[in-house]
């Protein structure tokens, strides 16, 4: 199947297999790189499922510290094999998924011979997995150590009770112990499935070779494997846990994070993705760089240049995260809760709402310059159930009336929570 | 590569390189303004830099600046300062979607002309900048000096650099130190303003579809600068070499400790062995191919990451990694056994061919990226002679003459002059 937007002027292939897996490629004429992803949706999320009618519950950091073990070597190490061909191989995790992924200027064929053998195989022992515990062990202590990712980390503990978007991605020091290599050969064997994984390749590339490289480096064990097991998803629960939170850290400038937790969701993927839109347009419109609030407190004082405001979400959690560096963030709650007040006072005003979906518009199509923006964002929207050329579709429909109700749901600080590193 | 790049000399300090690709889905123009790197420039810069996307005299506020560059498709505009070796650059980048996407046609005399009010027509009365905004300013810098700390990695390089080269203009931080920002004047800073504006060379980078478009007369047009004469710099020295590294231990409230070696190189661009170096520290500690995190990482489970880093304009060499205060001694140890074994095998034909067609790639590779391009090609021009054309096959032709034998060479020259460690105990400095 082919899709081709005028806009931005590119296409997409995409080949679906009987058993569930898909490849696309995205043809982009003149670029000296080609990415392949080979992808699972497996993620940090997904610590429960249900397999052979029994609950399996798996410990935090299961997806990561898979991740890591699918690296281990074989004949030789896989960077070196990888680097030998003029290529680099690199993998991660997040939330919904694991990706493993190369990108080279030559010798594409046999990189993706390579990255498909990778992931397709495991050969795991007792003893690389003890050893792995010490590397993983070290990665969480790197991330702990940055007092951004603390107070990050403590917005959403005060945002959500048990959902597990709360926990650092490659779970925590305690469990990342406990986990053995049967519970990693177990999880390899049900969620590395055809059915939940997929290959997205972009680059000066021909599709049908590429599908014929695929269907040829894939093995018959692996297009075999058996459906995926269904996966337990989080729960959605609307109350927050805390409204106020701070750690002492000794940092020199402080660091505030406001977070305010979503209560809406749909199952429909479209009506997600518009929201997911509106919801980073009221952010950019209330307190971007060219907002009201952010010109009157910037000359104020209250906030610099590292103020910001997004929205980030999922199936299953979303929410607006306001984050600063600055000398006094016990005040700035109070401020933003001013500015939505006179904002619910006043109304929004629509050339706003039209500059920035006009920004949006360029931004978007600007970042088809970058292979690797377009690979991470066609992922992203994929785990998402979003096909990539949705988003301008979904962008250019969305009205004013949309963004105006969604900003008199959403931003009700009785759901926000306030974190605060000093 | 199929870029071509042609260099214009519209006059004797404002040189147009404009690099064609039809790729892109926007335009890229680079503004880059070289200074000489001291501890008064790297402030007075920073500061510059900040100010001036507050608002021109066009666009008289930073969120009308804001709006105007939202309502041209999400323009994006970076006003910064880079330290290359001895030399501290302004440099002003604006992106925006090239406009055969569009139905809008003027967006590239547009974009010319907001860099030329960024840049020439800031909001400014008798005594210089605007006090409210100056005042601002100069508080978020310090501010964001205060900081920086917050980056545990980064900081930790900045540091032993500081440390290293504690009797260089290079040892100074590239936004300046608080004891200098505390001083400024706002007179002081507009004086200094307008000796950078109308002394300093120019060169601007144009880099998209360029078709049917008369590039140089649009930016005689709209970016007109007065031909002055410029201050030409002289590369900075390197002090004598220490004979016994230093160490240096600072604490912070950290649970990993961020270690950074630094050494003395001798080996810049001007070197003949410069490409050696490049792929010999890549050899080094580029990535997890390399023989440190063979060493460190996979065998000994030491630390999560391990970077080499050099600084090609300065023949310096850094090398990082996240490990426990406790296995200093250890990885250090490990580290200069590493290079002591570097210097007395040779390198494998095979890795080395590997790592070349690897370089090669990359810089073939460079050309998707067109920030990147642009700031290494202005990387490649900084220093060199002014009628200097880049001919990025002869910088591949470099790579390729390397031999196993230049590698051995780079290894031995390598000078270790401070060990660097930011942890959680107390400060110490031996």
């Amino acid at each position: 199947m082919k899709y081709y937007n005028a806009l931005l002027d590119e296409s997409l292939v995409k080949k679906e297999y009987d058993n569930g897996f898909q490849v696309y490629v995205l043809p982009k004429k003149g670029y000296t790189k080609k990415h392949a992803y080979f992808a699972t949706e497996y993620g940090a999320l997904y610590n429960e499922y249900i397999e052979d009618g029994q609950v399996v519950k798996l410990p935090l950091g299961m997806a990561h510290f898979l991740e890591h073990k699918l690296f281990d070597d074989k004949q030789e190490s896989v960077f070196d094999k990888f680097e030998r061909m003029g290529a680099s191989v690199n993998a991660y995790t997040n939330y919904f998924s694991t990706c493993y992924t190369f990108s080279t200027v030559h010798n594409f064929d046999q990189s993706l011979e390579a990255l498909i053998d990778l992931v397709q195989n495991l050969h795991i022992t007792d003893e690389s997995v003890e050893k792995e515990k010490a590397v993983i062990a070290r990665e969480l202590a790197m991330y702990d150590d940055q007092p951004q990712w603390q107070a990050f980390k403590n917005m959403l503990t005060g945002l959500y009770h048990h959902h597990p978007v709360k926990y650092d991605v490659g779970g925590t020091q305690e469990s990342i112990q406990t986990i053995t290599r049967a519970q990693l050969e177990r999880v390899y064997q049900s969620f590395y499935a055809p059915d939940r994984m997929l290959i997205f390749v972009v680059g000066d590339l021909d599709p049908e070779h590429v599908f014929k490289r695929v269907e040829a480096y894939l093995s018959d064990e692996f297009m075999s494997r058996k459906p995926a097991p269904r996966v337990i998803l989080p729960e959605k629960p609307k109350a927050i846990v805390r409204s106020f939170y701070q750690e002492d850290l000794d940092v020199k400038m402080p660091i505030f994070y406001l977070g305010i937790k979503d209560r809406t969701f749909y199952d429909d993927p479209k009506k997600r993705l518009l929201k997911g839109i509106a919801s980073k347009i009221l952010a950019d419109l209330l307190f971007g760089k060219g907002s009201d609030f952010y010109e009157k407190h910037y000359k104020s004082g209250a906030i610099n240049g590292t103020f910001s405001c997004d929205y980030a979400y999922g199936r299953t959690f979303g929410y607006t995260a306001m984050s600063a560096e600055c000398k006094n963030p016990h005040n700035l709650k109070a401020l933003i809760q001013e500015e939505i007040d006179l904002k619910l006072r006043e109304g929004l005003n629509k050339k706003d709402f039209e500059r920035i979906k006009k920004k949006m518009i360029g931004r978007h199509l600007s970042s088809f310059n970058s292979t690797q923006f377009i690979a991470s964002t066609f992922m992203s929207y994929y785990m998402k159930g979003i096909e990539l050329f949705d988003y301008l579709e979904t962008l250019e429909q969305l009205d004013f009336e949309t963004v105006e109700e969604r900003f008199k749901s959403h931003y009700d600080l009785d759901y926000s929570t306030v974190s605060i590193v000093k | 590569m199929s870029h071509n790049i042609d260099k214009t000399q519209i006059h004797k300090r404002l040189n147009l390189y404009t690099i064609h690709t039809e790729k892109f889905k926007t335009d890229l123009i680079g503004v880059y303004i070289k200074r000489r790197l001291t501890p008064k420039e790297a402030a007075y810069n920073t500061l510059i830099s900040r100010i001036l996307t507050r608002g021109t005299k066009k666009y008289p506020s930073g969120k009308i600046l804001q709006n105007k560059l939202d309502d041209s498709y999400g323009m994006i505009l970076v006003s910064d300062v880079v330290k290359q070796g001895s030399y501290h650059i302004l440099e002003f980048r604006l992106q925006f979607p090239n406009q055969k996407h569009l139905m809008d046609t003027g967006l590239f005399d547009e974009a010319l002309d907001l860099l030329h009010q960024v840049i020439f027509n800031p909001l400014a009365d008798e005594q210089g900048f605007l006090e409210d905004i100056f005042n601002q300013e100069k508080n978020n810098l310090m501010d964001e000096l205060e900081g920086r700390q917050n980056d545990k990695m980064s900081y930790a390089l900045d540091r032993c650099i500081e440390h290293m080269y504690d009797h260089e203009g290079y040892g100074q931080y590239v936004y300046g130190d608080l004891k200098t920002i505390e001083g400024i004047t706002r007179q002081d800073l507009y004086d200094h303003y307008k000796t950078v504006i109308l002394g300093s060379l120019f060169d601007i980078c144009i880099m998209g579809d360029l078709r049917k478009r008369p590039v140089r007369s649009s930016v005689e047009k709209h970016f007109s600068i007065e031909e002055n004469d410029y201050l030409h710099y002289e590369v900075e020295e390197n002090d004598p070499i220490h004979m016994i590294p230093r160490t240096v231990m600072e604490n912070d409230q950290i649970q990993e400790g961020k270690m950074v070696m630094g050494f003395r190189t001798l080996v810049d661009y001007k070197d003949p062995l410069y490409e050696a170096s490049v792929l010999a520290y890549h050899i080094l500690g580029g990535g997890p191919s390399s023989e440190l995190f063979h060493v460190l990482r996979d065998e000994h489970s030491l630390c999560y990451y391990v970077y080499a880093k050099s600084d090609k304009y300065k023949g310096a060499l850094f090398i990082g990694a996240g490990i426990e205060p406790k296995d200093l001694d250890r990885v250090t140890d490990l580290v200069f056994q590493v290079i002591e074994d570097l210097r007395v095998r040779l390198v494998d034909q095979a890795v080395l061919d590997d790592t070349i067609k690897g370089m090669v790639d990359s810089i073939h590779a460079l050309s998707d990226f067109s920030n990147s391009f642009l700031n290494f090609l202005y990387g490649e021009l900084l220093g060199k002679d002014e009628d200097h054309l880049v001919d990025i096959n002869e910088i591949i032709n470099g790579y390729k003459r390397v031999r196993v034998e230049d590698l051995q060479e780079v290894f031995k020259r390598l000078h270790p002059e401070m060990i660097y460690m930011l942890h959680g105990g107390q400060d110490e400095i031996l």
